[in-house]
């Protein structure tokens, strides 16, 4: 997939586990756990929104273009 | 109701047992399939080829997500859509969801068996079956659909 999901680097930058991001965002670890993966088939700007603000990061942080060999 | 079909068949056919017996057998096998619907270790009965008054359709969806998240997944999907969640192993990635009954069905179960097709690949098997009666009058495609949906939908996060 050329969309990768950076949220374990992140996560880890932050000291933070997927658990406490679950419970400060709102989202279960499950759906968390597949987007961490790169998963999951769309994000909600909701969803991207709350993750930022849990992270005090920038979109371009978490998400990020691969381009495809 | 009942009672003037009985008096109906045992008046046709002459024989007032034969008659009772024709209601006793569906009634008993509607009651046995009610207590048995809500645990999964009855799956085999429900699915078996040879239990030919019960209407399986089975189908299957392919999902790049591994097995044990999958499970919980579908789980999370199963709870958030119009199906009940009866039971559930962890052990070997089940899962039994119910629709409810109502005036124009006994309603069905639909089990759900997650396993692995190949290093990247898992296979999500669907199975929906009436509880009472051989044809489900599509409501087995429907809740096919219907989970297909609710999987879909919930993949954007």
């Amino acid at each position: 997939m050329a969309i990768v999901v950076n949220l374990d680097v992140m996560l880890a930058k932050r000291k933070l586990q997927l658990k406490e991001l679950s419970e400060i965002v709102g989202i279960s670890v499950v759906n968390l756990s597949i987007l961490k993966k790169s998963k999951g088939k769309a994000i909600r700007f909701t969803t991207l929104n709350s993750i930022c603000l849990a992270l005090d990061c920038q979109p371009g942080d978490i998400l990020e273009y691969i381009k495809d060999k | 109701m009942f009672y003037l079909i009985y008096k109906l068949t045992s008046h046709l056919t002459g024989e007032p047992i034969l008659s009772l017996l024709l209601f006793i057998i569906p009634i008993t096998f509607l009651i046995v399939n009610l207590i048995l619907r809500k645990r999964i270790q009855f799956k085999s009965w429900f699915l078996s080829k040879l239990n030919i008054f019960l209407d399986k359709e089975e189908s299957v969806l392919i999902s790049d997500i591994p097995p044990d998240l999958l499970y919980e997944k579908v789980l999370l999907v199963i709870d958030e859509s119009k199906f009940k969640r009866m039971d559930s192993t962890v052990e070997n990635f089940q899962v039994l969801a119910t629709t409810s009954p109502n005036f124009w069905t006994w309603g069905e179960n639909i089990y759900v068996a997650i396993s692995k097709k190949n290093d990247t690949m898992s296979e999500i098997k669907i199975t929906s079956v009436t509880v009472f009666g051989s044809y489900s009058w599509n409501r087995n495609k429907k809740n096919h659909q219907h989970f297909c949906e609710s999987f879909e939908q919930s993949l954007t996060i």
